[in-house]
This record gives structure tokens, C-alpha cells and sequence, in this order.
């Protein structure tokens, strides 16, 4: 029973990572059609940062800010430069352009910053385990399901209570309509953007204050991670995104655990297995495309 | 429905002419230059390999990021069954029915297009259930749970430590006459019925199915044929590089092959083959220059590393930006000087 517990704290805190990500794919695919793999790079990019200032000796409620504000606005930068000379373009363009532009960052990476890993100095109290019973909780795992759990109800307020989130949801369902009544297209577009990458940055904060450093291409598998949660919990809808999330981080920890000897290097593959069972029963996700964003 | 003309076939296969004459002359100038041929044979294995993702994604719209899966099944399988036995009783954990094989590179060719031919079968059955984007997902997915069984399997794989040394069977007679089978096949495969039919889905899905096309029976179909052509491909190219690693199947050659696909034009075989010329010319040309310093003035860079990465990310967004439809557009080459030739009759005759 411990154990399982244990295991479940473990899966909830992966699935959490993959969750921010999935949450910021699903809102700009739902609004532009855009499967933008140059998502993981943002948060590589928030990765670099809070090595630089870590080692430059920043507070680290310095760094906590300073490092929200890079990736979001990297993922301003992107959308500006890259991906608004395509808007409206079918969707493998847009797909292969972020494949290229993903690819562009980790190369700039390599060259201009560092082609080895670097280990990032976080703060002692991530290292901090709180004992509940015989259930071991590090601090880290805790504070990574909290902030998530606090991130998707922040988002919702917006997208509910704001008429910039209102628009942004009406966007989901028909971009068109919702320009012909007045709302900038640009306004939304950024916005979408914007809030992926704070969303990149808060789990780059969590990734990193357990990892054991940043490279080029750490981003890489973490997004293509969050993208199979997206279409695990059905493209479109924000909720199935963080659903799908989740689900593959809990399958991905149990597997770890419960396989055994050699196996368990293929936990993750057994996971992605399972998810693309999933799909076989379920094509529409686990939640459907029925509902729109949110 | 109306029919294809009689001898369809015929026409198709005739048609690759230029694609084929131009393969022969580059073979020709490689023979009479002598010396290291390894970039030719290259060039041959990348057309291999961009015709097997052509022969899906061209006629299907959908992009695959998967056929890495393949092309590194083929050549695990083939390494293993044409490496020495001798050195093969040396490796720890391999299964006894692996040790003993000796195949002649055709053999192992076949077994490693079959061998991927039933991976694309049974993931194709999954994968092709779903549409549009998760559909390009879940073929990522594949890339991904291919990479992972590479690395871990190590008493097949030798995991990332690598698989060597295999035998250098990718001769330039080799490689070239399995490069014209691939032209042969993707353009047969294009002006089929099937291959038709396929197109018509790319355009328009929902008309298509509409008017009674399978649309996943045909797509199902590409994609087990695309799979054997990518592991016949892989084949090739572990003889070629003669070392293989879990790294040469997973994202870095997933994106050159992609780079190769769009950048002649994802429509058309000839388009395939000019991407798969453009880019191995890059690779070659810019190995040497690869991790080297370079002094600009003010800006001294210590390693380039990644810089094939580079230019192919700048040929890609080149592309993308100014000419979508890539350097052929979409007219194969015959029908292309075809076309021409009677414009210009028809000038005359005015």
C-alpha cells in the first residue's frame, strides 16, 4: 500500500510536467492548427536560464520570475518571427516550420551556449523530503502537483471570467467569426502564446529543480510526451490535455515500478503502447473532440 | 470510375527515365572518378529511404515522423544476420537463432523489408485508425517506442554502445540497383490504382470516402509498403556506415529525411530524389567542417557542433517560406519536359 502510494506520487508529479505542457499545445493548436514542436524548446530555453542565473548567484524568487519571463517571451519571439508569416497555412507546413524552427533553437544552443550538459545550482530545500506515516513525499513532487493543480484553475478563471479568455475560447471554435466580430486576431494569437510559454517556464521551474542538469535537447522528449497526452485526452479540449497528461505519467511511473530486472528500461515504451491501445478503442481521445477548448 | 489507360504500367515505368538516367549517369561518374565512393552510395541509400516516406506521405498528406522505426529495424536485423558468426558468438545475450546466420546481402535485404513490412503492419493498424494531427502523433509515438527498444535491448542491439562491425556490403552496384527498384516502386506505386485513389484522399478526405474510397485500407496499404521499403533502405545503410547506434534512427535522421522529402517537392518521385541529392550533398560537404572553430571578427565560435543540423533548418525554413510546393512543384520530370516540349510544337504550328 505504501509503495503503491509512493508510486502514485511519483506518476502525479511526471504527469504534472507533461500536464503545462500539454495544457499550452492544446491552446495553441485549438486556435491556429499549429502542433508546435519548438514547445519543448522553451522550456530547454527556461532551462539555460535558470542555470545562468543560479550561477550567477540569484535569489531564487529572482530566478522564479525572471525565468517566467524568458520563455514567455521566447514564445512571443516565436510566434512573431516564425509563425506568423504562415498563418493560415495547412498544417504540415506549420508542423514541418516548428520541426525546423525547434531544431534551429537547439542548434543556436549548442553553438552560443554550451554543447555539453550543465548543471543548474538549484536551492537545498529541493532536496527536502516530508515523511507522511511510512510515505516518503519530497518536497519538490508536492510543491510540482500543487502549482500545477493552482495553474489550471488560474487558467480557467481567465478563460471564464475575462472577455480576452471568452475570446480565446470562442477562437477555439471558429477563429473566423470571432474576428468578424471585432476581436484582433493578433491579440488572441499572442495571448495563446503567452500563456503556453508561462506555462512552459512553470514546468521548466519543476522539471528542473529535480533534474540533474539542461542540455540542447532536453526539451525534445518531454514534448513529445505532452503531445501524446494532448491526443490521449482529445485534441481540443484543454481538460483532456491535462487528463492525458497525467494518465501517461502515471502509467509511465507504475510501469518503472512493477517492471522487473532488464524490463524496466521499457517502461516508457510499454506506457506509449498502452496509450496508442487506448487510441485504437477511443480515436476521438479519452475525453472526445466533442467539446470544444474548455 | 473511369479506367487507368491499358498499359498504365508501362508508361509509369518509362517515365522515370530522366529520375533513372540521371541515377546511371551519377553511378557512371562515380566508377570513372575512382577512389572513395562512399558519398555516391550514400546518395543512393538517402534516395532509397526519401522514395519509402514519399511513397506514404506524398500520396497519403500525412507526414510520418516514423519511418526511422523502420529503417533501423531493417538494419539491426540485417547487421545481425550478415555480421560473422565467428565475432557474433562474442556478443553476450544474443539469441542463439541470430548467432548462426551468414546471409548474402540480398537475403538479409529481403528479410529486413519483410521484418518492417510486419512492424508498419501491426502499428499501421493502430496508428492509421486515427486522422490529421493525431495521427502524426501517434506515428512519433512509434519513432519514440522504436528508440527506446533499441537502447534497452541490448542483447540484440548492443544498445547504445553500437552494433559493428557490420560488412560493407553497400557497394555502389548494390545501392544503385536498389535505388532504381525504389524509383521504380514509388512511381509504379503513385500511378496505380491504389496510389490514385490515395491521392484523391490527400485532397480531399471527406469526398473521397464519400464517393467510396477505403480510405484507411488504403493508407494501411501505403504504409506496409513505404515500412518494407524503409527496412530494405536501412539495410543498405548500416552496411554503409558499417556501425550502428540507437542515435542514427531517432530525430536527427528522422528530420534530414524529412528536410529531403519537402525540399524537391513532397508530390513527386523526381522531387524526392533532387531533396535526397540536395541534402546528402549538405551532409558530405559540411562533415568536415563539423565541431571546427570558426573566427568571425567579433565573434569567435569555439564548435560548431550541429552545423549539418544548421544549414538543413535554413533549406527547411527557405522552403516553407518562399516556395511550399518545393523545387518541382507538382509535375513529375517527364511530364514536366513533356509539357514543354508540346508547348513549344504548339507554337510553332500557330
Amino acid at each position: 500500500m505504501t509503495q503503491l502510494i509512493q508510486e502514485l506520487v511519483n506518476g502525479v508529479s511526471l504527469g504534472s510536467t507533461y500536464a503545462l505542457l500539454a495544457l499550452g499545445l492544446a491552446m495553441v493548436f485549438s486556435i491556429l492548427g499549429l502542433i508546435n514542436f519548438a514547445h519543448g524548446e522553451l522550456v530547454t530555453i527556461g532551462g539555460y536560464t535558470m542555470w545562468a542565473l543560479f550561477n550567477h548567484g540569484f535569489p531564487w524568487p529572482a530566478v522564479l520570475v525572471l525565468t517566467l519571463i524568458a520563455t514567455t517571451l521566447a514564445a512571443v519571439a516565436m510566434e512573431r518571427i516564425a509563425f506568423r508569416p504562415l498563418r493560415g497555412a495547412n498544417i504540415s507546413t506549420l508542423l514541418i516550420t516548428s520541426f525546423a524552427v525547434s531544431f534551429f533553437i537547439q542548434v543556436a544552443l549548442q553553438i552560443f551556449v554550451s554543447a555539453q550538459p550543465q548543471g543548474i545550482g538549484v536551492p537545498n530545500w529541493t532536496d527536502t523530503v516530508w515523511h507522511v506515516g511510512d510515505v516518503s513525499l519530497p518536497a519538490v513532487k508536492v510543491v510540482t502537483l500543487a502549482v500545477t493543480v493552482t495553474a489550471v484553475v488560474l487558467l480557467t478563471v481567465f478563460l471564464r471570467r475575462t472577455i480576452l479568455g471568452v475570446a480565446m475560447r470562442a477562437a477555439a471554435e471558429d477563429f473566423d467569426t470571432v474576428r468578424l466580430l471585432g476581436v484582433r486576431a493578433n491579440v488572441v494569437v499572442v495571448t495563446a502564446f503567452a500563456v503556453s510559454g508561462l506555462l512552459a517556464g512553470v514546468a521548466a521551474l519543476l522539471f528542473f529543480a529535480s533534474a540533474p542538469g539542461v542540455d540542447s535537447g532536453v526539451g525534445t522528449p518531454l514534448v513529445i510526451n505532452a503531445f501524446i497526452g494532448v491526443i490521449l485526452g482529445g485534441l481540443g479540449n484543454l481538460y483532456g490535455a491535462v487528463l492525458g497528461g497525467f494518465v501517461l505519467g502515471l502509467a509511465t511511473s507504475l510501469l518503472d515500478a512493477n517492471l522487473h530486472g532488464t524490463y524496466t528500461q521499457f517502461s516508457q515504451a510499454f506506457a506509449l503502447a498502452i496509450v496508442v491501445g487506448i487510441l485504437l478503442v477511443r480515436p476521438q481521445g479519452l475525453v472526445g473532440r466533442a467539446e470544444a477548448l474548455t | 470510375m473511369s479506367r487507368l489507360p491499358r498499359y498504365w504500367a508501362v508508361q509509369s515505368a518509362v517515365g522515370t527515365w530522366p529520375i533513372v538516367g540521371g541515377l546511371a549517369l551519377t553511378a557512371l561518374w562515380a566508377w570513372a572518378r575512382g577512389g572513395d565512393q562512399s558519398k555516391f552510395t550514400h546518395f543512393f541509400i538517402n534516395v532509397v529511404l526519401v522514395l519509402a516516406l514519399q511513397l506514404f506521405s506524398g500520396n497519403s498528406g500525412i507526414l510520418s515522423f516514423g519511418h526511422m522505426a523502420f529503417v533501423g529495424t531493417g538494419a539491426y536485423l540485417a547487421g545481425l544476420l550478415t555480421i560473422d558468426p565467428a565475432l557474433k558468438s562474442t556478443f553476450a545475450g544474443l539469441p542463439h537463432f541470430l548467432v548462426s546466420p551468414h546471409w548474402n546481402w540480398f537475403l538479409a535485404l529481403l528479410a529486413a523489408a519483410c521484418a518492417a513490412g510486419v512492424l508498419a503492419a501491426v502499428s499501421g493498424l493502430a496508428i492509421l485508425r486515427l486522422d490529421g494531427a493525431s495521427a502524426v502523433i501517434a506515428i512519433l509515438a512509434l519513432l519514440l517506442i522504436a528508440d527506446i527498444v533499441f537502447t534497452a535491448w541490448t542483447g540484440v542491439t548492443r544498445g547504445a554502445g553500437g552494433l559493428y562491425p557490420l560488412p560493407s556490403h553497400a557497394t555502389l552496384t548494390h545501392t544503385l540497383a536498389v535505388a532504381v527498384a525504389a524509383v521504380l516502386i514509388a512511381r509504379l506505386f503513385k500511378d496505380s490504382r491504389t496510389g490514385l485513389l490515395l491521392q484523391a484522399s490527400r485532397e480531399d478526405a471527406f469526398s473521397a470516402a464519400s464517393v467510396g474510397v477505403a480510405v484507411r485500407q488504403y493508407r494501411v496499404r501505403a504504409w506496409i509498403l513505404s515500412g518494407m521499403l524503409a527496412g530494405a533502405g536501412g539495410a543498405l545503410f548500416g552496411w554503409w556506415i558499417t556501425t550502428i547506434t540507437p542515435a542514427n534512427f531517432f530525430l536527427e535522421p528522422t528530420f534530414a529525411l524529412i528536410v529531403m522529402f519537402i525540399v524537391g517537392g513532397t508530390r513527386t518521385v523526381g522531387g524526392a530524389v533532387i531533396g535526397a541529392a540536395v541534402v546528402t550533398l549538405v551532409q558530405e560537404e559540411l562533415r568536415n567542417y563539423e565541431d571546427s572553430s570558426v573566427d568571425l571578427g567579433i565573434l569567435k565560435l569555439h564548435r560548431l557542433t550541429g552545423l549539418t543540423q544548421f544549414a538543413l533548418v535554413l533549406m527547411i525554413l527557405v522552403v516553407m517560406y518562399f516556395r511550399r510546393e518545393g523545387i518541382l512543384g507538382r509535375r513529375e520530370l517527364d511530364e514536366s519536359l513533356r509539357s514543354l516540349v508540346r508547348r513549344r510544337t504548339h507554337a510553332a504550328t500557330r
